[in-house]
């Protein structure tokens, strides 16, 4: 789809056209006000507005350094994805709200109830901020799906082992459990498996289902 | 808005580079640009005007490094948005979410009193302020002719995010300018 098409050229094209028109005097006058109020800085001033522009272009790259430290180091990443997202850098937001989400998978594995609780807190926090930014383009179920989980995780009865359990951690799942894990992309479903306490217990259920099934046939 | 093609960017860039003879030039072909821009993405005139003038003290700044650039337009473009997303980052707390944009319809009556553009385009503007803000962005470029990739340089997005972007808020466009629940123009008095 052509910009044109998606629009309609008809709606915008006025406005379009029209843009770049203001009467000359009022351009002057705000030019000769600027050119002023340029002349009449402090040497701080100047430094300030400098490191403000010089520093603008580092959004993008903490972004591009979240994107980076994604696969290897989720504790830089988020790092990283904060950095651009406290300055509402484009996509930082959802992204940050995913590492965390996989962060605080990792303090529930080892038990650190609390820390993977405030986590999901701030991923849900993330969540909502990238929504009312409208960031849900690529994935974009996937982005929905990760905030109802994470509003369900908030949930205090979430994590009590229901009867019949075989760990604390079965129900856990960030991904939502062991059917969609296995249909998540190969290197991510590996990636998942290491850490996630639920699907391995869900796992070592099926295996001894299965074992039993075979044995009664 | 017929023109999208790269030949049309290369001619638009070419067209920023020519305008950079002089400060004041460059300043004459983009002050309107920049300043209509930032209204449809600022919850008030008076920010987008203060962040319009915070960036050509910038540019002027660095008018010798800006004189290198391929596309000092989007250089300005970008610049300018980042600063007032900052701004509004800065400004938003977590009970404030819903975007600010939307419910200043005074402020934005109140610009269509002093610039003809905004009250000539009032629905539009108030329709583009309704956007989620990624959205709303997507279609500024837009409006300042600017193709999708284009689009997608100026605000650090992959050209298939801002595509995606566009079709959501071209959606909701249609429906917001059929509305005739949309508010009026307001009318500059011409005495």
């Amino acid at each position: 789809m052509t910009p044109e098409e998606a629009l309609g050229a008809d709606v915008l094209g006025s406005a379009a056209r029209t843009i770049g028109e203001m009467p000359e005097e009022a351009v002057q006058s705000k030019f000769a006000q600027l050119q002023q109020m340029r002349g009449a800085r402090t040497e701080r001033e100047i430094i300030r507005q400098q490191a403000e522009a010089d520093s603008l272009e580092g959004d993008e790259a903490a972004y591009q350094a979240g994107l980076m430290h994604e696969k290897s180091d989720l504790k830089k990443a988020a790092r990283w994805y904060r950095a651009a997202a406290v300055n509402d850098f484009p996509g930082a937001s959802l992204q940050l709200a995913k590492v965390l989400a996989m962060l605080a998978e990792e303090h529930y594995a080892k038990g650190e109830t609390h820390a993977g609780e405030a986590l999901i807190e701030e991923a849900s926090d993330w969540c909502v901020k990238a929504c009312a930014a409208g960031e849900f383009v690529e994935g974009e179920a996937e982005a929905f799906d990760l905030m109802e989980e994470l509003n369900a995780r908030l949930d205090p009865d979430f994590r009590r082992p229901g009867p019949g359990s075989r760990s604390p951690a079965a129900g856990q799942c960030t991904r939502g459990g062991l059917t969609k894990v296995i249909a998540m992309p190969n290197d991510a479903m590996e990636e998942h498996l290491k850490s996630c306490g639920s699907c391995k217990a869900e796992q070592a259920d099926r295996a001894a289902t299965g074992a039993s099934a075979s044995a009664s046939r | 808005m017929a023109h999208r093609s790269k030949q049309d960017g290369d001619e638009r860039g070419a067209q920023a580079r020519l305008s950079m003879g002089s400060q004041e030039e460059f300043f004459t072909r983009y002050w309107p640009r920049l300043v209509r821009f930032l209204i449809t993405q600022a919850s008030n005139h008076s920010l987008a005007e203060e962040v319009a003038g915070d960036t050509f003290l910038k540019a002027w700044d660095r008018w010798d490094d800006l004189l290198t650039y391929e596309r000092p337009d989007s250089w300005l473009f970008k610049v300018a948005l980042r600063e007032l997303r900052r701004q509004e980052a800065k400004a938003r707390t977590r009970d404030s979410l819903a975007e600010d944009r939307t419910g200043n319809m005074a402020d934005l009556q109140g610009t269509a009193l002093t610039d003809d553009w905004v009250a000539d385009n009032f629905a539009l503007t108030a329709a583009i302020r309704t956007l989620p803000r990624r959205q709303a962005e997507v279609v500024a470029c837009m409006l300042l002719g600017y193709s999708t990739r284009e689009t997608a340089e100026i605000l650090g997005v992959s050209e298939g995010t801002a595509r995606s972007h566009l079709s959501r808020a071209a959606g909701k466009l249609r429906v917001l300018l059929t509305d005739a629940e949309l508010p009026g123009v307001a009318r500059k008095d011409p005495s």
